[in-house]
């Protein structure tokens, strides 16, 4: 019954692969954020820092998506059995995003981002009777990361730039405990779990290199490194009375309820490359190809321990993670229909990186494409609008009846992102 | 056009007919075995469990129209077990009823599909018609023994798991005689031989063998360990030959006597009072009875492989259970004692989920072997909910109760 308890925890940090976030400017979002090799605008801060270099004045751009997450399951023998029809409730995650920059010189430009790379979360109806409730029932993940960055232009063809990643994240966990109960002959909730972390500051940094060889073509290459949290937080367990007053004794023994227990977790984000070349054959048009490669594997293994309850500590092989790398690829095109007036659309293949195991009700990870729209539009001299929406469609994804929690069926997911950032060219 | 429209109707039926093919099968499904096969759950045998035995769950997943089980009533042959406690607040587990069971199908006009027979060895299972009022007699009818019964139902497929009475009775009752409560070797290689060499020439069925648990696995043989720990250290029990080892196994049957302070040392409460030999399976014996599993399950393994029959090896289960547990939908299972779920009362047989766990690894084994699709049982439905009703405890007892099952909870 310990085990149970001990097993929890550490289940509910394992997020972070479906969670990162690539939607960080309205602009970009709305080319399928296929933007390393334009980078031409001040969301470049987070694309490509060498972007900012030609970017040629003051400028700062303010907004943020709204994403609309939701999600379905049915059930497979062995566990939760067919038949068995979950639902995602419905959540709204605002992902806001600011950044600003500032050309010192002819060459040396410095800019400052706001935004959320890792995020979101997954919470089912009716938590109670959830039949992945032992597991999760609802989970979430926040980052905020501030980027400071500089950028250096080594000519009219030629900028590098690299930026320091501070980042301030927490995870939250919920779940319910199950018990063998030898008088009823089956399993029962016992309790519920709750763990909230602290927020954690962690630096990485990120770096990238804009090259335009000549007038019709540009490339780059963006790098984000990857960033490790330590954790530290608390849990609290509530008992849930199952009627048998025996029982519910020994479980009230056997589990520390109604107290702050210490917790230690914690998660690798991982590090990001990617590539870009963009096209521009007429004066009014721009397309780009992206390709991103997001180093997964090193998420290995989500280690958590219990302070002051050792022994509740989940083994070696419970903290393990399947995942590996995936790639990322992106397509965007931009048309100025007039001046002052941009149409945007793009399209992205989004690789999953969760083998069948680690395909849980936490993180049911999948292969996902999204197309976006987007329209650009001056305002006035120097302040301007850019909106997107987008939809992503994710791929059914079957646990194949080899999930690390013997949680098997399939997973279904879509969203929808609307974006919205105003831009200010002083 | 016709041509092209008879092909598509041959191609419909080849790949229904395909598709379908464990169904025709499991029309004649036969299981042969003891307990394990029977359904034997709690210290008894009785209807409730029988509908969940591993052999009835895969009939049912596989679309038997008929799977003829020798059902007996409640309170089962012998009384189910149940969780108490004793005068002085002491868990012990005890039958539920003194009256016993009674067949409720008995007429049956033909062998029963499910032929598992309590307690039945390798030469029961060839040998043995009648047992004087026992097991035999209530599934038998005395229409043959379990061996010529399945060979007249010409099965087509057949699930045999026979064997672990042969060494189990050693482990039951704490002692090792040759002959008597082990088989010898030699004994069990040529009544296997004979099993299934007999299930070859005179069946065509496909055939499905599991292996023998390793008795240190269980719960019967873990759950008291040979030692009390007093503030940290390890205080050894007091067996008939002196002071236990660690490699002694105490035996689930010593509960009643270590209640009454067998035991346990003077200085510690008990009687100073040594336990008596059929409570505990001495080191020496524990290596005779695992080695003699081991020798029984390559004989069953070199009989598989020469007869090219399907083996299920039951202990990469058990290994797991033992070993961290098996998880099924972010619920941990072990082969703890009573709060494990995999093991039902008795400590030696799998509780209704066990045996779920058992069924849906037979029917993976078989996907994979005969190239069917056969549907996994639905485990979560005997998570959630039991065919046996709920036992209550009596309220005075509450208090007493709690700090008695919090030594076994523990």
């Amino acid at each position: 019954m310990k085990k149970i308890l001990l097993a929890l925890l550490f289940v509910s940090l394992v997020f972070a692969s479906g969670f990162d976030i690539s939607e960080q400017g309205t602009r970009a979002t709305a080319m399928g954020s296929a933007f390393i090799a334009r980078a031409s605008d001040p969301s470049a801060v987070f694309y490509n820092p060498a972007g900012i270099a030609f970017l040629g004045k003051k400028w700062t751009y303010l907004g943020g998506t709204l994403i609309a997450p939701r999600g379905s399951f049915e059930g497979a023998n062995p566990f939760p059995g067919e038949g068995v029809e979950e639902k995602l409730s419905a959540q709204y995650f605002p992902v806001p995003n600011f950044y600003f920059v500032y050309p010192a010189s002819e060459k040396l430009t410095f800019g400052f981002g706001v935004y959320s790379p890792f995020g979101l979360g997954t919470k089912w109806e009716n938590a109670k009777k959830f039949t992945g409730r032992y597991i999760s029932t609802n989970s979430y993940i926040k980052m905020v990361t501030l980027n400071p960055v500089i950028a250096y232009k080594f000519s009219d063809a030629v900028s590098l730039g690299v930026g320091l990643q501070y980042s301030f994240s927490k995870v939250h966990m919920e779940q319910y405990l199950p018990a063998y109960n030898p008088f009823s002959f089956k399993i029962e909730d016992v309790g519920t779990a709750l763990m909230d972390s602290n927020w954690k500051g962690t630096l990485g940094f990120n770096a990238g290199i804009l090259v335009k060889p000549s007038e019709k073509f540009s490339f780059g290459l963006t790098y984000r490194h990857h960033q490790k949290a330590n954790y530290k937080g608390t849990a609290n367990l509530t008992q849930i009375p199952t009627g048998n007053s025996v029982f519910d004794g020994i479980v009230s023994t056997l589990l520390p309820f109604n107290k702050d227990l210490n917790v230690k977790a914690s998660i690798k984000y991982p590090s990001y490359i990617g590539g870009g070349v963009a096209f521009y054959p007429t004066e009014k048009l721009s397309f780009e190809f992206d390709l991103g490669y997001t180093f997964w594997s090193m998420y290995k293994e989500l280690p958590v321990s219990f302070t002051d309850y050792p022994q509740l500590n989940p083994s070696s092989e419970e903290i393990k993670e399947y995942y590996k790398n995936n790639f990322t690829g992106r397509f965007g095109v931009e048309y100025k229909v007039k001046e002052g007036t941009y149409l945007r659309a793009g399209y992205v293949y989004d690789q999953k990186a969760a083998e069948p195991e680690s395909v849980t009700p936490i993180l049911p990870d999948t292969t996902r494409h999204l197309i976006s729209l987007g329209l650009g539009k001056d305002i006035n001299e120097n302040l301007y609008v850019d909106i997107t929406g987008i939809y992503l469609l994710g791929e059914d994804r079957s646990t194949e009846g080899k999930n690390k929690y013997g949680y098997e069926g399939t997973f279904k997911t879509n969203a929808l992102l609307l974006g919205i950032d105003f831009g200010y060219r002083f | 056009m016709r041509k092209f429209l008879s092909i598509i109707i041959l191609t419909a039926i080849a790949t229904f007919g395909f598709s379908q093919s464990y169904k025709d099968y499991f029309q004649k499904y036969v299981a042969l075995g003891d307990s394990l096969t029977a359904g034997f759950q709690d210290g008894g045998l009785v209807d409730y469990y029988q509908k969940v035995s591993f052999p009835a769950l895969i009939a049912k997943q596989a679309g038997a129209r008929n799977f003829a089980l020798p059902l007996i009533s409640p309170p089962g042959i012998p009384p189910l077990l149940k969780l108490t406690l004793d005068a002085k607040g002491n868990i012990t587990v005890i039958p539920t009823s003194y009256s016993y069971g009674h067949p409720e199908n008995l007429t049956y006009p033909a062998p029963y599909n499910d032929l598992g027979i309590p307690g039945a060895t390798t030469y029961d299972m060839l040998s043995t018609v009648t047992d004087g009022g026992g097991f035999h007699d209530i599934i038998l009818r005395g229409l043959g023994t379990q061996l010529q019964e399945g060979i007249a139902l010409s099965p087509k497929i057949i699930t045999l798991w026979i064997g672990n009475n042969d060494v189990l009775g050693a482990v039951i009752s704490g002692r090792v005689i040759e002959g008597s409560t082990i088989v010898p070797l030699s004994y069990f290689k040529s009544n296997m031989e004979a099993i299934v060499g007999a299930l070859k020439t005179s069946t065509s069925a496909k055939i499905v063998m599991i292996t023998i648990p390793k008795i240190t696995l269980i719960p019967y043989t873990t759950y008291i360990k040979p030692y009390i720990t007093v503030n940290g250290q390890k205080v050894y029990l007091i067996g008939p030959k002196g002071q236990l080892t660690d490699n002694d196994l105490v035996l689930l049957s010593a509960m009643g006597d270590l209640n009454n302070g067998y035991g346990i040392p003077a200085a510690l409460g008990g009687t100073g009072l040594p336990l008596p030999d059929e409570d505990v399976l001495d080191s020496q014996e524990r290596k005779i009875v695992e080695n003699r599993v081991k020798a029984f399950n390559s004989e069953i393994k070199s009989l598989a492989s020469k007869y090219n029959i399907a083996l299920f090896d039951s202990n990469k289960l058990l290994e797991q259970a033992s070993n961290g547990g098996i998880t099924v939908g972010g619920i941990t299972l072990t082969s703890e004692y009573i709060t494990g779920g995999l093991f039902s009362l008795d400590g030696v047989h799998p509780s209704t989920i066990g045996y779920a766990l058992i069924a849906n690894e037979l029917i993976k084994l078989m996907n994979k072997n005969f190239s069917w699709d056969i549907p996994l049982v639905d485990v979560a439905k005997f998570m959630w909910s039991s065919p046996r009703p709920a036992s209550s405890m009596s309220g005075k007892h509450l208090s007493v109760a709690v700090s008695g099952l919090k030594k076994i909870f523990k």
